[in-house]
């Protein structure tokens, strides 16, 4: 069975998709008004079947891939498959590049969390999206999202996986402005592709320095090959990569996107925005691992921008009050922890994270999604409380869900988080500061997450009257992946990091043990705090307008990025293109006198004159050609 | 090489056709020129299919055919890996351009086509003719056409835009004139003999003392035509008053014809020149890049916009050139192609659209994607076409000509590159405006016409598969 498959199947969903949007198009236009709606849900259903169905499909097909990669002895557990060639440029120093994808233990890891994670999105989503006018769209749009990512970990070469790099991009622009109607989405999703972009450009200029020095853009060549330490080209290397990396993985300085990003259906946070998409500059700086580490100033900078971005985040989720923004920069304190965890060298740490928190994340965004369907699109957790009796299923997943990210010992997210805090403090690029922020980052995690926990399901209701009666709990097609991936958020993080290599324990193992014991305390303590903060509340509580504001870094990056390019603008307009040039031309003194009487035959009767000028050039041609090609074509 | 062969069919084709056209009947016009395009497409396809297809890289096909003898004046046609794309391009956009409808109803629709088939024969000349007299013939004359439609089915200022176009191209040409004549006359001290051909010239030009005033003579007719900035001045007004169709043709082909020029005399006649000063040119094409975005991005008229875009852009392909390496060379021949079936397309939908809801501003949203949603559809294929999202012909073009530029000037490419983020912030918020939001106006019109749907689907296609093929187009250049 072939490894295209993996991701060819998600795009023939997409195309099925995308063919029953234009035909229920067709339809609408062809049918006038009111009878849409009963069209509309058959549709959903069918939808749905082809979306799941191609995501269950290409999961099977990595599993079966994983069984063969397992098979293998296990030194050469790879395998690569070529598609097509692409990309060729001859020169002094060529460059080949094949559309190709490669299979081992860190893609596999990854295409299993896309493939699985996805396939129980997708489930949801028939759900979750049964009312919306356009399902097939929504539909072809997840499925094209899922080609490009799985194109992003199984492509073996820096290009290929720029397209799926980008690919994801586009996927994740059109899902957040899929309510298009509505111009603050769409900003949402400008915004979010622009920023993207902005790392997009870290990810070229890394391919061309690693052409120049290295003449190869292959994964496994560029670890392996002969970097020459002069000049810095392998720390601009690193940093420019990290720098693609901090734009998709929403690090400082570009993680103001994600926030507004949850202007998308929620299903898209859930999978996009939290457990694949934003991981994939993880996978991008483990994958190239060697050249990246081989760089002290490199991994200082990663680890440092990790460290601070898993603080500055936990910060303002505490001070939130939408469900989403809270899970949102959540999800950005998170990824700080899993670049720390690259950083200082745990690159295996860090992808053991980016699969738990897959679990967990994937969870509370649907658990979040099934709150917010039950009450009518209220996400104010001050408008919300004391859910759990209404629904149970959901206030269960979201515990466990809760418990995971925090760090409490026998769920998922201890696992991978002790090993991320133990590293920061031992690890040679880690230390006594980074230590600190990851610390408190976690304390933070905990109390933010048991505030949001509280004010949900637990504290005094407040939900709004006419909302209120309406309160159910979501139907099973919702709550089973819930249950799914609470099971997985329990016991994901069992059996170890399932990549990397086992190390050695015992020169550290008193001092791991005692990290451990920190950090759970401190996550205990900060469940305990806000548990107790906010059990009883009542009204909304005024939250550090500083904190609610995200620090104001948005603030003054539309101030200084978006006013000064529309200042630059409009400066080189008047002063630069109005001011000169269109000026200069203007000014052509006498060649403009003289152009009055030239051009007034353009305006009046004498195109005759020109059209003559057109003809006899034309006749004359002819001529040459159709006389000259004869007798004199030889010569 | 052949030395007798069809070639000067590919010139003398379109006069025929513009004759015909004027001799059919002026309701017909419209069906008629898109089948006589269709026709030189066609015959275009078939001409080219030696070089096109062929299995060797570097097949060319020449003709010659003498002129005037004692002068050295010879029609040498010359088919190879680079001119086989533009000729075929040209075809494709004479099929596009006449395919809009905007000029058919109004006066003159005989003259339109005459103009329009006569300005591809002068264009096809000009991309196949290597003696360098009679390529500026043609490069001069292809322009009268097109200041014709200009002043002929222009829009209100229209004296002003074709003056600008005017007298910027004749100062450029002049000077290119001058130039070529000093090439000949240096080829007539040296051998006694008169010779305008490209590979009779390329022997004395680098032995010249004076070759670098000719390289900027040279260097200025074609920077003008593309235009790089700061040579640019003439195109906003040409752009923004030409009719739609002469918009099309001026933004996908005409653009070429400097481009084309640049790779085909300045490249080989003037290596030495061009040497020392190319981080100063592609320091030149990083400022012709950023600038027009700049001005993409403060524009507030769709036609302005894509305007700029297209001159934005085109410095990417001006890196390719100037990297001066055989592979950038190939990479900008790639991306000419991809930018020409875009641009020609982002018109091309530009003009449905205002069909439909008349001339509309970017200052708020108008909501169209869900009234047309097909024509929107092909709209964003097209948009991220221009964007170059990988996938498309445009991606693979400016990511290989940034490489190869990068191996000169890294300065100049990083900073270029800043265009990738600005051209997704203005062409996004282009297709958002008037796509999204919710509808404004009043409904009207049909979503889109199944002709419409056909060509410009046709157009997109080529630009996913060389996305994904772009060996197709670079296999022959670049060794």
């Amino acid at each position: 069975m072939s490894l295209s498959l993996i991701l060819l199947l998600p795009l023939v969903g997409f195309i099925l998709n995308g063919l029953l949007q234009l035909g229920a198009g067709a339809r609408r236009n062809g049918i006038v008004g009111g009878s849409t709606s009963t069209g509309a849900t058959g549709g959903a259903k069918l939808a749905g079947i082809i979306g799941t169905c191609v995501m269950v499909a290409s999961f099977a097909v990595v599993l079966i891939q994983e069984i063969r990669l397992l098979n293998l002895p296990a030194d050469g557990r790879i395998f690569e498959e070529t598609l097509f060639q692409w990309i060729q440029l001859k020169g002094a120093h060529g460059l080949s590049v094949d559309f190709s994808l490669r299979f081992d233990s860190l893609s596999s890891i990854f295409a299993l969390v896309i493939t699985g994670v996805g396939t129980l999105i997708h489930l949801y989503s028939v759900a979750y999206m049964k009312d919306d006018a356009t399902p097939a769209r929504f539909f072809a749009y997840l499925n094209l999202f899922c080609f490009f990512m799985l194109t992003l970990v199984l492509g073996t070469s820096l290009p290929v996986v720029f397209l799926g790099w980008e690919g994801v991009g586009l996927a994740s622009y059109l899902l957040i402005g899929y309510w298009f109607s509505d111009p603050e989405k769409v900003k949402a999703g400008q915004k979010a592709f622009i920023m993207n972009r902005v790392g997009d450009l870290g990810f070229l200029v890394a391919m061309f320095i690693a052409f120049q020095q290295v003449g190869s853009l292959d994964l496994l060549q560029l670890n392996s090959a002969h970097w020459s330490t002069e000049g810095g080209m392998l720390t601009a290397f690193g940093l420019a990569i990290f720098f693609a990396c901090t734009g998709k993985s929403a690090q400082i300085p570009l993680f103001t996107w994600l926030p507004d990003a949850m202007a998308g259906p929620t299903p898209v946070s859930a999978l996009i925005h939290a457990a694949t998409m934003v991981t994939s500059g993880v996978y991008l700086l483990t994958r190239l691992s060697v050249v990246i580490s081989s760089s002290p100033v490199t991994m200082s900078v990663i680890a440092l921008v990790g460290g601070l971005t898993a603080f500055l985040a936990a910060t303002i989720a505490c001070a939130q009050s939408d469900i989403k923004k809270i899970l949102a920069y959540s999800t950005v304190s998170q990824l700080g922890f899993m670049f720390l965890g690259c950083g200082v060298g745990a690159f295996d740490a860090g992808v053991f994270h980016v699969m738990t928190h897959a679990f967990f994340k994937a969870l509370l965004f649907l658990g979040a999604g099934s709150v917010i369907h039950a009450l009518h699109e209220e996400q104010n957790v001050f408008k919300m409380g004391d859910l759990r009796k209404k629904m149970p299923i959901t206030a269960v997943t979201f515990g466990i869900g809760t418990a995971a990210i925090t760090g409490i010992l026998p769920f998922s997210g201890f696992f991978s988080k002790d090993e991320i805090i133990f590293k920061s403090l031992t690890s040679p690029s880690g230390g006594g500061f980074l230590f600190g922020l990851a610390i408190v980052s976690a304390f933070l995690t905990a109390f933010y997450m048991t505030r949001l926990f509280v004010l949900v399901f637990f504290s005094p209701n407040r939900v709004e009257k006419e909302r209120a009666k309406k309160v159910h709990e979501s139907p099973l097609l919702m709550t089973v992946p819930l249950m799914i991936l609470a099971i997985l958020s329990l016991v994901g993080g069992w059996f170890g990091a399932p990549y990397g290599a086992e190390e050695g324990e015992t020169a550290h193992s008193s001092l791991k043990y005692g990290v451990m014991a920190v950090s759970w305390l401190v996550a205990v303590s900060g469940c305990g705090i806000a548990y107790f903060k906010y059990k009883q509340v009542q009204t909304p509580e005024k939250p550090i307008s500083f904190l609610e504001q995200g620090w104001g870094i948005d603030f003054i990056y539309q101030r200084v990025f978006g006013g000064g390019t529309e200042s630059i603008a409009k400066a080189l307009d008047q002063w630069i293109e109005e001011g000169i040039f269109q000026r200069a031309l203007r000014w052509s003194g006498a060649v403009a006198q003289l152009s009055g009487t030239l051009l007034r035959s353009f305006q009046a009767g004498s195109i005759q004159a020109y059209l003559m000028m057109i003809l006899v050039c034309a006749s004359v041609a002819l001529f040459v050609f159709v006389f000259g090609w004869g007798p004199y074509g030889k010569l | 090489m052949e030395n007798y062969s069809y070639l000067s069919v590919l010139i003398a084709a379109p006069f025929f056709l513009g004759v015909l056209s004027v001799l059919s009947p002026k309701s017909l016009q419209r069906s008629y020129a898109i089948l006589g395009a269709l026709a030189l497409f066609l015959v275009s396809l078939f001409l080219c299919s030696n070089v096109l297809f062929s299995t060797t890289p570097g097949v060319v096909i020449d003709q010659k055919i003498s002129w005037f003898p004692a002068m050295g004046l010879t029609l040498n046609l010359r088919l190879d890996s680079v001119s086989v794309w533009f000729v075929l391009l040209n075809a494709v956009v004479c099929l596009l351009a006449f395919s809009l409808s905007g000029v058919w109803n109004r006066k003159f629709p005989r003259l339109f086509s005459f103009l329009g088939f006569s300005m591809t024969g002068f264009l096809n000349g000009a991309f196949l003719c290597t003696d360098l007299v009679v390529f500026y013939i043609f490069y001069e004359a292809v322009f009268v056409p097109m200041i014709l439609m200009i002043g002929i089915w222009g829009e209100s200022t229209k004296a002003a835009a074709v003056f600008k176009f005017f007298l910027m191209s004749l100062l450029g040409s002049v000077l290119m004139l001058v130039s070529i004549f000093y090439l000949m006359s240096i080829y007539h001290t040296a051998t006694g003999r008169y010779s305008g051909d490209l590979a009779d010239l390329i022997t004395v030009a680098s032995k010249d003392p004076n070759a670098q005033w000719c390289f900027f003579g040279f260097f200025l007719a074609f920077a003008i035509k593309v235009p790089m900035v700061p040579f640019h001045a003439w195109l906003k007004d040409a752009y923004t008053m030409a009719p739609m169709p002469a918009t099309l043709w001026m933004s996908a082909i005409l653009s070429k014809l400097g481009v084309f020029g640049l790779i085909r005399f300045v490249l080989p006649l003037f290596g030495a020149p061009l040497a020392e000063v190319q981080p100063l040119l592609l320091g030149l094409c990083a400022v012709s890049i950023l600038y027009p975005a700049f001005l993409a991005i403060r524009a507030r008229d769709p036609k302005t916009l894509l305007s700029y875009s297209s001159i934005s852009h085109l410095g990417f392909v001006l890196f390719g050139v100037f990297s001066l390496s055989p592979g950038g060379v190939a990479a900008a021949v790639l991306l000419s192609v991809g930018h020409t079936l875009v641009s020609a397309g982002l018109f091309y939908i530009l003009h449905l659209v205002e069909v439909r809801r008349g001339g509309l501003r970017l200052d708020t949203y108008h909501g169209l994607a869900k009234e047309y949603p097909l024509l929107f559809l092909i709209f964003f294929g097209f948009i991220l076409g221009g964007v170059a999202l990988p996938g498309t012909a445009n991606f693979v073009g400016e990511f290989l000509v940034m490489i190869s530029a990068f191996q000169s000037n890294p300065v100049a490419v990083v900073i270029g590159g800043l265009g990738v983020i600005f051209g997704a912030l203005y062409l996004l918020r282009f297709y958002q405006r008037l796509g999204f939001g919710e509808v404004t106006g009043e409904s009207s019109g049909r979503d889109i016409e199944l002709y419409d749907v056909i060509v410009l689907i046709g157009v997109l296609f080529f630009v996913i598969i060389l996305g994904f093929q772009p060996l197709w187009v670079m296999k022959g250049n670049g060794t």
